[in-house]
This record gives structure tokens, C-alpha cells and sequence, in this order.
């Protein structure tokens, strides 16, 4: 009967306007989440740029003693990859591009392929990968501190050291815009100093080392890496709200679509019945006549 | 009045402080030192400590650094710190339980890198419990 039929798209129409709902609220959270994370993201800038330049010239400067440890390049065996992904899903293509990304890189890459897992969706597909998982860290929140990219850096350089990997690669989203995120990769160990493009404007020579360029650097690139730890932590979690954001804006959009689709074909069911009602009760008049 | 120089003090989270300046004491790698205008360019470790700064206005304001680096350039001398926090933004009883448990970890220390951790841990809360206690510039 066709007030089944009324009664039904009735239902759908009320389940898509709450769907909506839902994914217009996401979408305003995802929103306000990536201001904040582009704020952060802003702000360690000047670290990361001036860390850079103080690497490049102490690295330039400092004999091949201090570079041993971390910089030697060594037969590649195992090459361990930190992928950064998000704990959450709902995000458009965001875990699926960075994987697909990573897994490319780990195809054209040297040795046994092991991973460094951040963020749940990455663990857990590496988990039905069967793949190495040197380290997993989840449940990073929507600020990402500093700390968590420390502890990050320690246990790549942990594992470094301990001989467990030869070469890391840091694979992450780079945040272009709210609509566009694009997958990227860095080396991460062994270091490879910055080169000297920008760095140039300044006077590399005349730099006094204290105690000297050795000591200096040793302790510069633990943090260096750190820092490139946090910047792609940074990076990933503002594509991952851009991402989320786009995604929301178009499940909404399509849900706009639908709805005035159903509404419209309500409409035509209610008026076709009232049609059909009036049509039989003039009959029946006519009929006794 | 003195002569000024650019200084930025940042940490991977923010830039604490960015301004002209006349005089900035830290405790470097090396032992003490300060810098003045015109200082030879010079890259070094910095140590937890108070680090004061002598603004253009004439005011010492004092950081509690967590250790980090500092590079006096030309033009701009850029202190990075792992941490800093002004007096203000330093929280005693968090500072003095840091210290007290850095202390306990110091006397059972078993390895090197953990007795340097514990070392490093307890130079910080040192350096943020005399950034509230001490208000005359050194």
C-alpha cells in the first residue's frame, strides 16, 4: 500500500537528517581542531629553521670523529620506517593515503622493511601486515606534545644504535591546505646534515664553538631529530583534521542531496494519495447520483 | 644608553621571547657567561639554569631553562631552548616534587645514563626553583 511506501521514506528522511547532523558537527570540530593545529605548527617554525641553520654549520665545521655514531652510512639490512597515522577514523583517504605511500617506499626501499607505528589505524594495519613493529605509540590526542615526539626520537635512536635498523625513514602527511594533504618522507638516521642553500647568507666561518664543533653537535642532533619528529607529528595531525574536515563537508553535502531528493518524492507520495482520495470520494458522490 | 641586540628565545612549542636587548646571562656549557652587543659569533650548549635577560626598558626578566642551545649571530642571537617558562608560569610544588623524586632516582641509579638522566632532571628543577626564588640579576 502505497502509506507504507510514505511511511517508510518518512523513516529515511529522518535518519539522514540525523546522519547530517552528526557530520556537521564533525566537520565544525574538525575545523576549529585544525586552526588549532596549524597555530602549533606555526609557532615551532622558528625552532625548527633556526635548529636547521645551527646544524648546518656546525656540521660543517665538526671533524669525522663526532659524525660516526650517527651519521655513518653502514650496509643497509633493516630499514625501519615511522609512519604516522591517526588514532581516529572518519578522515577521507588520510590513513589510506599514508599507508599506500609507505608501503610504496618500502617496495623501492633497501633491506627488511620494519616499522615504527604512530597512531592506532597504522598499528593495527601493520598488525594484519604481519610487519615488524619495533615500537607502537597510540593514543597521541589532539595536541601533540612535544614529549611524545621525544619519546618517538628516543626509540628510533635506540634502535639505531642497537644496531636493530640500519637506515629510518619518517613517513607522514604534509599539510598543504584544508583540502589538500600530499604524503611525504624524510631520512631520518643516519643523519644527513642540512644542506647549505639557505644558510648561506650568514658568515659560516667566523663561528666560535664551545667547547667545540664536536661536543656541539653531538648534542645537537638528538634534538634535531626530535624536532623533525614533532614537525611531522604537527604536520600529519593538521592534514588529519583538514582531511576530516573535507570528508564531513561532503558527507553533509551529499546528505543535502539526498535529502531534498526523498523529500521531494515524499511530497509526490502524499500529494498521489490525497489525488487518489479525492478521486474516490467524487466517485462515490457520483455514484449516488 | 647601551647598545642593544636582537634576541629570540624559543622552544619547539612557542617563542617565549623575541625583542632588543642589552645584556643576556646563562650558564653555558663552559661555566657562566654573558653577552653584550656586538659579541663574536658563537654557537654553544646551554645548561638548565636561570637565564636573565636585561631588556631595552632597562628590566631583568628571568627564564627557567631546560637546557637547550645558543647561537649569537651577526645580525639575531637565538637562544633554543628545550624548555622555558618566566617565574610566573613555574609551579613551586611541581618544581620541588621534581626535584625531590630526581634526588631519590640520583641515589639509586643503577646505570651511567640513568644517573645523567637523573642529574639532568634534577639541574632542571633546580633551575626553575631559583627562577622563583631569586629576584636580583646575578
Amino acid at each position: 500500500m502505497a502509506a507504507g511506501g510514505l511511511q517508510d521514506l518518512k523513516r529515511r528522511i529522518k535518519s539522514v537528517e540525523n546522519t547530517r547532523q552528526i557530520t556537521r558537527a564533525m566537520k565544525l570540530v574538525a575545523g576549529a581542531k585544525l586552526r588549532r593545529a596549524q597555530e602549533r605548527a606555526e609557532s615551532s617554525r622558528s625552532y625548527f629553521d633556526t635548529i636547521r641553520e645551527v646544524m648546518q654549520r656546525a656540521s660543517a665545521s665538526a671533524g669525522s670523529a663526532a659524525k660516526e655514531q650517527l651519521f655513518a652510512e653502514r650496509p643497509v639490512k633493516t630499514t625501519g620506517y615511522v609512519v604516522v597515522t591517526s588514532d581516529r577514523g572518519l578522515a577521507g583517504p588520510f590513513n589510506a593515503n599514508v599507508l599506500r605511500y609507505a608501503a610504496g617506499r618500502m617496495r623501492s626501499g633497501d633491506g627488511q622493511a620494519s616499522v615504527f607505528a604512530v597512531g592506532r589505524k597504522g598499528r593495527d594495519a601493520y598488525r594484519r601486515r604481519r610487519l615488524t613493529i619495533h615500537d607502537e605509540f597510540v593514543g597521541l590526542g589532539d595536541d601533540v606534545h612535544y614529549s611524545q615526539a621525544k619519546a618517538v626520537a628516543d626509540a628510533i635512536m635506540g634502535r639505531f644504535q642497537a644496531g636493530e635498523v640500519d637506515r629510518v625513514e619518517l613517513v607522514y602527511t604534509h599539510f598543504i591546505n584544508a583540502m589538500t594533504q600530499r604524503p611525504a618522507h624524510v631520512q631520518l638516521l643516519p643523519v644527513r646534515p642540512p644542506s647549505a642553500d639557505e644558510g648561506a647568507s650568514r658568515d659560516d666561518a667566523s663561528y666560535v664553538f664551545e667547547p667545540d664543533p664536536e661536543t656541539v653537535l653531538a648534542d645537537l642532533v638528538p634534538r634535531y631529530i626530535e624536532v623533525q619528529v614533532y614537525g611531522a607529528l604537527l604536520e600529519s595531525k593538521a592534514s588529519e583534521h583538514g582531511a576530516r574536515m573535507t570528508a564531513m563537508d561532503a558527507a553533509s553535502k551529499n546528505s543535502d542531496e539526498l535529502l531534498r531528493k526523498m523529500t521531494l518524492s515524499r511530497n509526490r507520495l502524499r500529494q498521489a494519495a490525497i489525488t487518489r482520495e479525492i478521486a474516490e470520494l467524487v466517485g462515490g458522490a457520483a455514484a449516488l447520483e | 644608553m647601551a647598545a642593544t641586540f636582537a634576541l629570540k628565545l624559543v622552544t619547539p612549542e612557542r617563542t617565549v621571547y623575541a625583542g632588543q636587548v642589552t645584556e643576556l646571562l646563562l650558564r653555558a656549557s663552559e661555566g657562566d657567561m654573558g653577552v653584550l652587543a656586538h659579541h663574536v659569533p658563537l654557537i654553544t650548549a646551554v645548561k638548565p639554569s636561570v637565564v636573565r635577560v636585561l631588556d631595552e626598558g632597562g628590566t631583568w626578566r628571568r627564564y627557567a631553562v631546560g637546557g637547550g642551545f645558543l647561537e649569537v649571530g651577526r645580525q639575531v642571537t637565538v637562544l633554543l631552548a628545550d624548555t622555558a617558562e618566566s617565574p610566573d608560569e613555574v609551579h613551586r610544588d611541581r618544581a620541588s616534587a621534581a626535584r625531590d623524586r630526581a634526588l631519590e632516582r640520583l641515589e639509586r641509579a643503577g646505570s651511567d645514563v640513568d644517573r645523567v638522566r637523573a642529574r639532568q632532571a634534577l639541574e632542571r628543577a633546580e633551575a626553575r626553583l631559583a627562577a622563583l626564588d631569586d629576584n636580583a640579576p646575578a
